[in-house]
């Protein structure tokens, strides 16, 4: 109950709207302003006026047209196949008799925690027109002198993003299936429906919704995804908005190219916007309740002799999409040299010498990602328990503002928040970041700042307020009160919070390729640089550590929270 | 120990007025109840006084220290009150022992650690947990989780102590040990409690007086006997205990008409000077005289329940279901005709 104390202190500012208003100030500083920075620098003239000028100039550069289209149609063709992948799996793992379903239920869900970057990667290695595992190993079997599959394509790129975000899908829909309350199928049984017909009048609609959140976050992904396009498109000049920003930046000129690198990023928010909206208009009227408040036991299908084929139809796929390319990365890494034979007498750890013992390069990526993380992870974690506390707690009209300020990071493309980053840090406003750690730190705090205000948010909901009550009835202030009562409770939400931020932070990408400097590489930049200059082995050998740090600390997160947060 | 005065006390929340025209002096020692249903305000009032929630208008007073005033811009925050409060949910620390629970209070004033240990053993025994100390919340049953709310709220010898439902959530059986045990307690320790309840039974057991509340006013401060013996109005009637209401007429100074379809009987009655000329009647079970004849007013029993010490009747008189509870010397069967004659009657405004 901050704000109370107002008439006894005066006009004198207490230490809670101190601590408090902190994290406000810094939001408006470091996600409003930039971010706004982008509308203004788009559509503001020199001269102060406005204009439609830049935006119209982009689609001067053929280029930009078609990454705008194929950064749509790519989207779209990934939700359809993601769609395509995600229900059947789930389905098979909650309604079905199949033998090992508790075991897919995790193995789908794999993809979600890899890099999409490194899956790029891997399937660049399996799938390369000269040098492609799979492309010789096929070549070998059939015969055939031409490689049978090109990753490098534009159907290439829609194949890699299907495979890694179709988790997405398959989360939400196998969560409705599982909680659907089993006596609505019933009841349609019971009047007399066949199976199938319950299915489709019944299943299906109420699940829809779900599909359609799902499909909603795959389309947002696919479109703010930079590593996939990168690594795959760019090789065969296949732009997309994220790739083609990137290129302006890289090589634009630094005026000339953020003036159509932050027109461009209009055109990213506008798309993922206009699927939210869509997503919205669907589901005007779908808000019913399918779900019922106790967890029951769902409908299964018998599969009878079909048991066997879809437990090997089901093995099949994952070996096909999760472990041939993992495995991939992990041979590669451990090669004299890439293309050479696999053979025992070619393998060796000379690249993990090389990669954390020798070279510099990556020995310092490595040390500034873990600094970053570090940092920034805890630094998060403090602000938004902060904001949590205050979106919970009080009544403060703000609250609904700093709801969304401190959301919106993690909801637009990391490419257009590190745009933003870059109009407001480099100069122009009496404060140059750019090319130094500062500007990472405070896009990455910035980026994932929602994780912690979600999660110690949900802590905090579970928080009685009359716990804090009885706290400052028994004479402790505000501040006491926070430490030792608050603390305490949400402390699960607040290790969650760190980790799920600390994670994904060690190997970002999008953000820190666009914000790097040569003294502040990152291991997602390192990687990406390795495998576009064609250093394939050092590539894999990073991609395998980074590979096994994230599943090392899932597993930890597990342990730690008590199986609340991990897979 | 001390005394507690609100002061004109008003409350809005937004466009919704929670509380208004709130004033009462409670003693030193005392043990007063709000009582009244969810949404009266009672909840709201015992806020102000613990600081949770700002008056909009009023004073309150604890001791000679004002505490509240929005005229003179002072609001104390909970902690400058020394106020001991227990929670409709107890509100014990999950993460803390009931040693430390107990203690927290006294850890906040830095007392020294032998005079912690000590007052929270003595505080222990107080409520009946000795040797409970080390347990966890998690591992205690409602009924003692109550008790150390109980014992963390008493250990800072607080002037005052104030109670939101704390019984509430317990069990019919513990709920009335409990009542005794918190005025028990409220003697041994002298302190003056004022205690939230919608349930009027723990009303009437453990206060020296109830203060009556409905839509944010108050409708009755009085001592349980007279609350219940003299309602002031329809509200408090109706609320406390059991009572019928009859629609009737002012025909002269001291002179009712029964105008609810009962036969247009006329009754004498004490009628308060501020009556118009439509009012009601208000007349409880048992202060209904029921035989055979000699009554005033004629009527059929529909529904005879025996209770062992009495008997629940429903009289049909006219259009209107009489609930009459009667000694079980004499039983009048379902359908008999019975004459009735009300004893004590209180005339109230519509």
């Amino acid at each position: 109950m901050v704000g109370l104390r107002r008439i006894t202190k005066g006009r004198k500012i207490g230490l809670g709207h101190l601590v408090m208003g902190a994290p406000a100030v810094l939001l408006i500083l470091v996600v409003a302003f930039p971010i706004s920075l982008i509308f203004i620098q788009s559509i503001l003239s020199e001269e102060g006026t406005l204009t439609l000028d830049f935006l119209q100039r982009i689609f001067d550069v053929r280029s930009n047209y078609w990454s705008l289209i194929n950064t749509l149609s790519i989207s779209l063709l990934t939700v359809f196949f993601t769609v395509l992948i995600g229900c059947p799996l789930a389905w098979i793992v909650t309604r079905t008799d199949m033998p090992l379903k508790g075991v897919f239920k995790t193995l789908f869900i794999i993809p979600y925690m890899i890099p999409p970057f490194i899956g790029a990667i891997a399937w660049g290695f399996l799938l390369s027109p000269r040098t492609g595992f799979a492309n010789k190993f096929l070549m070998a079997l059939f015969d055939i002198s031409t490689p049978p599959f090109n990753i490098y394509t534009y159907e290439g790129i829609v194949f890699v993003m299907s495979l890694y975000f179709y988790p997405y899908v398959f989360i939400t829909v196998a969560g409705a299936l599982e909680r659907m309350d089993p006596s609505l199928e019933e009841a349609a049984r019971s009047s007399g429906a066949g199976r199938f017909r319950v299915v489709r009048n019944i299943t299906l609609p109420l699940v829809a919704p779900s599909v359609a959140a799902g499909a909603l976050l795959v389309f947002i992904a696919a479109c703010s995804n930079f590593g996939i396009p990168a690594l795959i498109g760019m090789e065969g000049r296949i732009y997309v908005l994220t790739t083609r920003i990137f290129y302006y930046i890289y090589s634009g000129g630094f005026e000339e190219g953020l003036q159509m690198a932050s027109s461009l990023s209009i055109f990213l928010v506008i798309t993922s916007a206009l699927a939210l909206l869509a997503n919205r208009w669907y589901l005007r009227k779908k808000q019913f309740t399918i779900i019922a408040g106790k967890s029951m036991r769902p409908n299964v299908v018998s599969l009878g002799k079909y048991r066997i084929p879809f437990l090997i139809g089901c093995s099949l796929f994952s070996f096909a999409t999760m472990f041939a390319p993992l495995l991939c990365i992990v041979l590669i890494s451990l090669l004299k040299a890439y293309g050479v034979d696999i053979a025992w007498k070619n393998l060796t750890l000379a690249n993990y010498k090389f990669i954390l013992f020798e070279y510099d390069l990556t020995r310092a990526s490595i040390w500034n990602s873990i600094k970053l993380s570090l940092t920034a992870a805890t630094l998060l974690t403090v602000m938004g328990s902060l904001i949590a506390y205050i979106i919970v707690r009080t009544k403060l009209t703000a609250r609904r503002v700093l709801e969304f300020l401190s959301t919106l990071p993690y909801s637009i493309p990391g490419t257009v928040l590190a745009i933003g980053m870059i109009l407001a840090f480099s100069g122009k406003f009496g404060i140059n970041l750019y090319n130094t750690i500062w500007i990472l730190l405070i896009a990455y705090t910035a980026r994932y700042m929602a994780f912690a205000v979600k999660s110690v948010g949900a802590s905090l909901e579970q928080v009685h307020m009359s716990l804090e009550e009885a706290a400052r009835i028994s004479g402790a202030g505000w501040g006491k009160t926070f430490r030792d009562i608050v603390v305490p409770l949400v402390k699960p939400g607040l290790i969650a919070a760190w980790f799920l931020a600390f994670m994904p932070m060690l190997r970002e990408l999008t953000v820190s390729v666009l914000l790097f400097g040569p003294e502040t590489r990152t291991i997602g930049v390192a990687v990406y640089e390795f495998q576009d200059a064609g250093y394939y082995d050092s590539a894999a050998a990073l991609a395998t550590c980074v590979l096994i740090v994230i599943f090392a600390g899932n597993f930890l997160m597990k342990r730690i929270t008590g199986g609340e947060f991990g897979f | 120990m001390a005394r507690v005065r609100l002061i004109g006390i008003k409350k809005e929340f937004g466009d919704v007025v929670a509380v208004d025209q709130f004033s009462v002096d409670i003693a030193d020692g005392e043990f007063v109840s709000f009582l009244g249903p969810s949404g009266c305000g009672k909840t709201t009032t015992l806020r102000m006084i613990a600081g949770f929630d700002m008056p909009t208008s009023g004073d309150i007073y604890i001791g000679d220290t004002l505490m509240s005033s929005v005229e003179e811009k002072k609001f104390a925050s909970p902690e400058e009150r020394n106020i001991g409060m227990v929670f409709q949910n107890y509100a014990v620390w999950p993460h803390m022992t009931v040693f430390d629970n107990i203690a927290y209070p006294l850890k906040i004033k830095k007392e020294k650690r032998s005079i912690i240990r000590n007052k929270v053993d003595q505080n222990l025994s107080l409520v009946g947990l000795e040797g409970f100390g080390e347990r966890y919340p998690h591992q205690l049953s409602g009924g003692q989780q109550q008790r150390v709310a109980l014992a963390r709220a008493l250990i800072m010898d607080p002037e005052v102590m104030l109670l939101d439902e704390p019984l509430s959530n317990l069990d019919a059986k513990l709920r009335e040990e409990m009542r005794f045990e918190i005025k028990d307690l409220q003697k041994k320790t002298g302190v003056t409690i004022i205690y939230v309840t919608h349930d009027q039974a723990e009303a009437m057991v453990m206060s020296d007086r109830i203060v009556v509340m409905n839509t944010g006013y108050i409708q009755q401060v009085d001592n349980p006997r007279e609350i219940y013996e003299n309602p002031a109005n329809k509200f408090v009637a109706d609320f406390i205990g059991l009572t019928n209401f009859v629609e009737c007429e002012v025909i002269s100074r001291d002179t009712v008409l029964l105008t609810d379809g009962t036969g247009a009987h006329k009754l004498k009655a004490h009628i308060p000077s501020d009556i118009g000329e439509k009012a009601i009647l208000s007349v409880r079970p048992e202060n209904i005289e029921i035989a055979e004849r000699d009554g005033d007013i004629k009527g059929v029993v529909t529904r005879t329940v025996y209770l062992g010490n009495m008997i629940d009747y429903r009289i049909t008189v006219g259009d209107v279901e009489l609930r009459v509870e009667s000694d079980a010397e004499e039983v009048f069967p379902e359908g008999s005709k019975v004459t009735l004659r009300f004893k004590k009657t209180f005339i109230f405004s519509v």
